[in-house]
């Protein structure tokens, strides 16, 4: 039986550099389906969607709200076809009641475990329209390795240069971020994957550079410290979303290849520039990660703020408009201050203004939004910022003899289509 | 004659979105004409869903749970404060109203209550 597994694309944003990164959810996913299904998987980002291609049901999987209502439409000519459909992922279980609207049916939840009574339904020709495992999530034991064989590997290529691998060591959130909705998606509990399954699956993994996706690392110090001791012999080079900040832990992470972190800066002060120095003074560099549109952000504050990233050094600056997405905090405030006035889940891409700010217009929030990004990048360019973390780890890999020269084939292609190249 | 109810004050377990069990402070005061209910958001104390995320599911919930009359039902949604740092975690609290559809409620709309105007409800 071929599964056609689809991830939908979604439009980049304007004037940022565009990485192709080899999509995590659908792999993780692909590694739960029961034997006798192949997999046939299309990422829309890299690479063309035939829909006469031979396929004998199809799975949208959706990670990103602005991939919503592309993959509604690959639905729809699917459904046209003949073909069911069924939609999964973290942006179906954000927009369900939705979606169940354009599917044959929706999984809801993590897949380990259940994916062998989907496909018997589908065979049977008794597809449930919704497959809720919400509640029910399965023992964390039960994840393996991801089915990275599914990767087009040439796709995630940019002019010779392999791009991270992605992979988690982790599920939930104990936290409750503002704008995030982890919480609801994997449960405010942290389930910390077994050590010795995350090293089994690192050992699959022949890609040197990853990028660990988990929420947060900085929710279990003694598993947290474990797992970067554990990975140390591997001599990988990651880069990852926060760690903790304690010398300890950051002298394992340095020790066990921390490449980059990103670190949210809401506020100028001091322990924000301390944690930066201390994270740098590992060796460990930082790509801010900057909201804007706070309601307790004015005008003022927020040039204030740029001045202040600039102050403190960081590697790379990611700034960001508050989006309300659903089931997060900002959007139940801002749903009831009634201050959200575009619902086109294309424009839920952390670029557009979509709501009322507190402080400001929607046009203005969106000229400071776009003078953030180019007064941070005014003296060095994105791309110049990129290359320079780029050739920190590349020395140390030259160090530790892990270093493994750009597919030279590759060289004048990125992300599958030919480039240009300047040799001068 | 109408009989005057106990006041109630608990950690209420509610149905989430997509049966998610969920958790929210109570609290409900009768009154001669009508009946107070405050829902207050737990954070992460809550393992399911906001209070905001399903407000008329909930409230159809506690009238069901505590048999009060749709049509009597004064809802007030409290996100209290969470000691954070970071302004948008201040008390906010909200009244919420409903149109009645038979014998359910929809469409909540929302207007925000300074403290003087919760006083002056309780």
């Amino acid at each position: 039986m071929i599964f056609k597994l689809i991830y939908p694309k979604w439009k980049k944003l304007e004037g940022q550099t565009t990485f192709n990164l080899p999509p995590h959810g659908p792999v993780v996913m692909a590694a739960s389906l029961p034997s006798y299904v192949e997999v046939s998987f299309v990422d829309e980002n890299v690479e063309e969607l035939n829909y006469d291609d031979e396929c004998d049901f199809v799975g949208i999987s959706m990670m990103l709200s602005t991939q919503v209502k592309r993959a509604w439409e690959i639905a729809k000519e699917y459904r046209k076809r003949g073909k069911k459909v069924i939609f999964g992922g973290i942006s179906t279980m954000l927009h369900a009641e939705e979606t169940i609207e354009y599917a044959d049916s929706i999984f809801l939840g993590e897949s380990e475990g259940k994916m062998e009574e989907v496909f018997n339904d589908f065979r049977k020709g008794s597809l449930k329209k919704v497959y809720n495992h919400m509640n029910n999530r399965p023992p964390i034991e039960l994840v393996g390795p991801a089915r990275r064989d599914l990767l087009k590997r040439d796709l995630y290529n940019h002019k010779g240069v392999q791009m991270v691998d992605l992979f988690h060591a982790s599920r939930g959130c104990r936290f409750s971020c503002y704008p995030c909705a982890v919480a609801y998606l994997g449960g405010r509990q942290f389930r910390p994957r077994p050590i010795d399954k995350v090293l089994e699956e690192l050992e699959t993994i022949e890609n040197n550079r990853l990028f660990i996706v988990d929420n947060s690392l900085a929710q279990s110090t003694e598993w947290e410290m474990d797992l970067f001791r554990n990975m140390i012999p591997m001599k990988k080079k990651w880069m990852s979303h926060t760690i903790e900040d304690d010398p300890k832990v950051l002298d394992l992470a340095a020790q066990a290849g921390a490449w980059y972190v990103y670190q949210a800066v809401f506020d100028t002060s001091d322990y924000i520039k301390e944690r930066i120095k201390r994270y740098h003074d590992h060796g460990i560099g930082v790509e801010g990660t900057i909201l804007l549109g706070l309601d307790n952000q004015s005008e003022d504050d927020i040039k204030r703020l740029i001045d202040f990233l600039l102050e403190i050094d960081l590697d790379l600056a990611e700034f960001t408009v508050l989006t309300p997405f659903p089931h997060t905090k900002v959007y139940d405030d801002l749903k009831r201050q009634n201050r959200i006035f575009d619902t086109d889940w294309n424009n839920y891409n952390a670029d557009t203004v979509v709501y009322q700010p507190a402080q400001m217009s929607p046009e203005r929030l969106h000229e400071l939004y776009r003078y953030a990004w180019d007064t941070f990048y005014k003296d060095e360019t994105q791309e110049q910022k990129m290359f320079k973390l780029f050739t920190k780890v590349v020395m140390r890999e030259m160090e530790d003899n892990t270093y493994k020269p750009r597919n030279r084939k590759l060289a004048d292609q990125s992300f599958g289509k030919k480039v240009h190249r300047n040799i001068n | 004659m109408k009989t005057q109810k106990k006041d109630i004050d608990i950690i209420f377990n509610f149905n989430g979105l997509w049966d998610l069990p969920s958790k929210c402070g109570l609290k409900i005061y009768y009154k001669l004409n009508s009946t107070i209910v405050i829902v207050t958001e737990l954070y992460k104390e809550n393992p399911g869903t906001s209070i905001t995320d399903v407000s008329a599911s909930l409230a159809m919930q506690i009238c069901e749970k505590y048999n009060i009359d749709l049509s009597e039902i004064v809802y007030i949604e409290s996100s209290p404060e969470s000691n954070s740092k970071l302004s948008f975690y201040r008390e906010k609290n909200y009244k919420v109203n409903f149109e009645i559809d038979g014998d359910k409620l929809i469409n909540p709309t929302y207007k925000e209550l300074s403290k003087d105007d919760l006083l002056n409800i309780l």
